[in-house]
């Protein structure tokens, strides 16, 4: 394990020279062939079914693509053709139709046209294109301008710092609340509490609410979702207890906040609610860049309709995990999507924390056309004792995090009894968070051989996102979840 | 370090004792058994922040330990040991998945469309090529197929060896967890699931009955009941008075339905005893009297009656009395051409003169039934025209069912002359279509006309059958027609689809066509 390099705060020389990258840039254009690929980005079964109906050319009074984007009109029901683009380096769709999924139906009916050859490549984008892929260049532009105006002229500091105080003070009324109501809890004793009565369901949404109220948001996610995963678990009173613990970690840190590092005040500001801006985030965080392999990505349903869509990252040559949030709400889609299994060349802009994780992609970020190749260090970051120790080194960096990445190879998946799935290590088990269907397709896809793991670990349960077959040539991707919402 | 959840846990221990509690109750936590670091943490802890000095000191300190322990267990987390019991790999597969990724794309389609038809023509494709479908797709396909036991047969020649593997795993999928379907018929008949030794049967029964037979017969003892019916089912096939002795056995079988197929099957065979026996209890109950025949049902019982087959009480939803009732029973237990021959008139005529007779009722849903045992062109013509009746379409549907594709499509090419825009001969067709097989050119030319005639005259109607038909016919139409024509049903249904009129019932069904249009081009060129 001598070779392994430790997680984070790799030093900057592990950067790529900014030709490098350019020339990365341009391989492309053989990527989104298969329509499982294609159809791995659909939000739901809806789309997936409704892109297939859309996927004869006799619907689309214009196709065409080069080899950055695919563009089309497609008829609708209404008089006006929906023009649909797709940006083939994130991909990213646009689409003029009124559908709040993302992507659209149109946008994948487009992939999959493509893929079965239907798509003719054009020389002449129409001027609808190139004002759009314009657009996106401008954008770009743009934010960096904004985050180096930020960098050049920061925001006025005394009246940031009395926003900031005025905001901690909302805050810590609301935790003072919280902490109250917790202690009463365990004066009385868990014993006493039953989280499935309907009084318990409205004491903790009303928390939670309180919570919003007072300018914690993340605090107030806490509450629910503790209440949404103790309430399925039979081991409930100990996970209630180890999470009310880490929430006294959370009061306790915040009061005394002006003695706290910066990196850990920047996890206690994001684990309470706080969001940073990301013209600040691009202007003080330089971007590492890499080769970013998609190592999983799974969309969850909030609260509100509000779908929190994360994707894992792996850096080849930083040899460290990234976290890409993102929330769509309502209507809005996301930026851009992102393919499991594949390789991404580009910077991402790490928020700053004592272990930093969350990150956000520049707009540099493109998808890259080569398969898989060797991964070494991937190997060797998910080694079972590696795995377990890199976790540990990210709980110690930032205690506050509950979701954490973990890669484990050599792991068999163990079907139990009629609706639990394990992955059994060499002689350890692992209880997994699968659901039924796709444990079997994960079997199916590894006919009992051992493989490479990624997940999401929390709570002492694994939420498996992919698995990899490993051999000679490094790691090649065999299953995923799919991106469908959950 | 054991599970978080487990509040035996050496570290928990303690503190969960106290939480589940109460620190009103139980104040003084002791910390005596945490390890020496997290102690001294504790200790630090509370040297650092003074917990308040009021009733809540011990819950805090009890939240100050948890949130110790919780980071110490997170960092520290390992893996509970556990045993693995023994598991197997997936055997090496013979058979190659396709490679093209087109053909991968159209079976998840077909899958995904749902259409039991479809599927079933995916899979046959994919078995002629000699494939096997590719592992992303066996839970779903085994999933259909644990819905709809009509898929069971066709999945097992593409499950491949790791499909097996994956049913053996599974106990909703315990039917396909048979034996490699590469193995030699004796070995799939000894050790493969029951779907895979219906096969076997059902093939041998086709080269060499004698020898179909000769192994049912064996195998008897180890049946259960719906095992041999299901069986007994296959020797229709080559139906010959060399059966009769079996059958006449199995009229005693210990399973009631075994016993009226059986009874049934015997039935087909004029020359059978059984036969002998029925048509003699018939022949004293007609009479001749000049060029006229009159018939009276029996006056009473008789108790040999049961053993062929002819239930003495009648159902619960019969209209009429018991002689009425025996009646019928009997004449569907006889062979229909000894009516034919015994009265000299031709089934027309014979089910005329039976309109006529007292006993109506009994004699022409008997015959009907009797009809459909020994399938005879003779009765083609009277069936078709007996639309509403439902004994008279089981009927056809059976005479149909028995007779060859090139006669089917003469059949249904008559019929779609004599109605050009009868949507109902489309989906009596597709009842009536086995994988493997499709329409000729010219009948697919003749559907298609066929559906843009109705589709012209019914396109717009707002009665829910009507429109139910139409799309109906139009899947079919899809789902079996020669693919060279395929483009031309598209074309057609695109141009008369009106995307700006919700009412058109073309709009809800274009998609789909597209789908199947697609898929079953695609999978038309899978060997290639």
């Amino acid at each position: 394990m001598g070779s392994v390099v430790p997680l984070w705060y790799k030093p900057m020389t592990a950067m790529r020279s900014q030709q490098a990258i350019t020339q990365l840039g341009t391989e492309r254009a053989t990527v989104l062939t298969s329509e499982a690929e294609v159809l791995g980005l659909s939000p739901d079964a809806s789309s997936t079914k409704a892109a297939q109906g859309l996927k004869s050319p006799a619907k689309w009074p214009l196709l065409g693509s080069d080899e950055g984007a695919v563009w089309g009109e497609c008829q609708g029901s209404g008089s006006k053709p929906y023009q649909t683009q797709v940006d083939l380096s994130g991909p990213s769709f646009k689409c003029s139709c009124p559908s709040r999924k993302f992507p659209c139906k149109h946008g994948l009916a487009l992939l999959l046209l493509r893929c079965a050859g239907q798509v003719a490549a054009s020389d002449a984008r129409p001027p609808w294109v190139s004002d759009w892929l314009d657009s996106r260049r401008d954008r770009a532009e743009k934010k960096e301008a904004k985050a180096a105006a930020v960098a050049a002229a920061p925001p006025d500091p005394e009246a940031a710092a009395k926003r900031q105080n005025k905001r901690w003070n909302r805050v810590e009324e609301g935790l003072a609340e919280l902490s109250l109501w917790v202690q009463d809890m365990l004066r009385q004793g868990l014993a006493s509490v039953n989280l499935d009565a309907e009084d318990t369901h409205r004491a903790w949404r009303n928390m939670a609410a309180r919570l919003v109220d007072a300018q914690a948001p993340g605090m107030a996610a806490r509450v629910t979702q503790l209440h949404e995963i103790a309430s399925a678990r039979d081991d409930w009173p100990a996970l209630l207890l180890a999470h009310f613990g880490q929430w006294q970690l959370l009061l306790d840190a915040a009061q005394r906040r002006e003695q706290l590092p910066p990196p850990l005040l920047s996890d206690l500001m994001f684990a309470l609610g706080w969001t940073q801006d990301k013209a600040e985030l691009l202007a003080d965080a330089p971007a590492v860049t890499d080769t970013w392999r998609v190592m999983g990505v799974c969309q969850i349903e909030g609260q509100g309709r509000l779908v929190e869509r994360r994707v894992w990252l792996w850096g080849e040559a930083t040899q460290r995990m990234a976290l890409l949030q993102d929330y769509a709400h309502g209507g809005r889609g996301y930026e851009r999507a992102w393919v499991a299994g594949r390789r991404y060349a580009g910077g991402l802009h790490f928020y700053p924390g004592g272990a930093p994780l969350r990150a956000m992609a520049a707009e540099d970020c493109s998808l890259l056309d080569q398969a898989d190749g060797a991964a070494p260090h991937l190997l060797a970051h998910s080694e079972a004792a590696q795995g377990w120790s890199d976790l540990a080194e990210r709980v110690a960096g930032n205690p506050f995090v509950t979701l954490q990445p973990l890669m484990l190879r050599d792991v068999r998946l163990v079907h139990t009894d009629a609706r639990r799935w394990q992955a059994a290590t060499s002689q350890a088990l692992v209880q997994l968070e699968l659901a039924d269907e796709h444990g079997w397709g994960l079997l199916a896809a590894s006919g009992g051989q051992p493989l490479l793991f990624m997940g999401e670990w929390s709570d002492a349960r694994w939420r498996v996102l992919s698995a990899w077959k490993v051999d000679e040539g490094g790691a090649s991707l065999v299953w995923a979840q799919s991106g469908e919402l959950q | 370090m054991t599970q978080l959840g487990s509040a035996t846990s050496p570290l928990w221990q303690d503190l969960m004792q106290q939480a589940l509690v109460g620190t009103q109750r139980l104040e003084t936590l002791s910390t005596a058994s945490l390890p020496q670091p997290l102690q001294g943490l504790l200790a630090e802890a509370d040297a650092a922040l003074t917990p308040p000095a009021d009733a809540h000191a011990p819950t805090v300190r009890l939240l100050r330990a948890a949130a110790a322990v919780g980071a110490w267990q997170r960092a520290g987390y390992e893996p509970p040991l556990g045993q693995v019991g023994e598991q197997t790999l997936a055997p090496q597969d013979t058979q190659a998945a396709p490679a093209r990724q087109s053909v991968v794309d159209a079976l998840a389609a077909a899958l995904r469309e749902g259409e039991e038809s479809l599927i079933r023509q995916s899979w046959h494709l994919l078995a002629r090529a000699d494939l096997r479908l590719p592992e992303r797709l066996l839970p779903s396909a085994l999933d259909a197929a644990a819905r709809d036991s009509a898929l069971r047969e066709d999945l097992q020649r593409v499950l491949g060896a790791r499909g097996l593997w994956l049913a053996q795993q599974n106990p909703a999928w315990k039917f396909a967890a048979g034996t490699d379907q590469k193995a030699d018929p004796e070995q799939l008949w000894s050790e493969g699931s029951f779907e895979q030794r219906l096969a076997v049967l059902r093939e041998e029964r086709a080269r060499d009955p004698a020898a179909a037979r000769a192994r049912f017969e064996a195998a008897l003892k180890e049946l259960n009941a719906k095992e041999r019916l299901a069986m007994l089912e296959l020797l229709r096939v080559q139906l010959s008075m060399a059966d009769e002795a079996l059958l006449e056995r199995l009229l005693t079988d210990r399973g009631s339905d075994v016993r009226q197929l059986a009874a049934e099957l015997l039935s087909a065979l004029p020359q059978s005893a059984h036969s002998l026996r029925v048509t003699a209890w018939l022949a004293p109950l007609l009479v001749q009297s000049g060029d006229t025949w009159t018939i009276e049902p029996p006056e009473k019982e008789n108790p040999d009656w049961a053993r062929d087959g002819i239930a003495l009480k009648a159902h619960g939803f019969f209209k009429g009395g018991d002689r009425a009732w025996w009646l019928y029973q009997l004449v569907r237990m006889s062979p229909s051409a000894w009516w034919t021959d015994t009265l000299g008139l031709s089934p027309e005529a014979l089910f005329e003169w039976a309109s006529k007779t007292e006993w109506k009722r009994s004699l022409r849903d008997g015959l009907l039934e009797a009809a459909v045992r020994t399938p005879s062109r003779d009765w083609l013509a009277l069936l078709t025209s007996l639309q509403q009746n439902r004994f008279a379409l089981d009927s056809l549907h059976t005479l149909l069912a028995s007779m060859p594709l090139a006669d089917r499509e003469a059949y249904w090419s008559d019929r779609l002359k004599a109605a050009p825009t009868s949507v109902m001969v489309l989906i009596r067709m597709d009842e009536l279509m086995q994988p493997g097989e499709e329409l000729s050119a010219p009948l697919s030319g003749q559907v298609v006309a066929t559906l843009a005639a109705a589709l012209a005259a019914d396109g717009n109607s707002t009665h829910w059958s009507v429109r139910h038909d139409l799309s109906q016919a139009m899947t079919a139409a899809a789902l079996w027609m020669a693919p060279e024509v395929l483009p031309a049903l598209v074309s057609m249904i695109d141009k008369a689809a009106t995307p700006e009129s919700t009412n058109n019932v073309v709009n809800d069904v274009q998609e789909r066509v597209h789908s199947i249009a697609s898929i079953r081009l695609t999978l038309g060129g899978i060997a290639a």
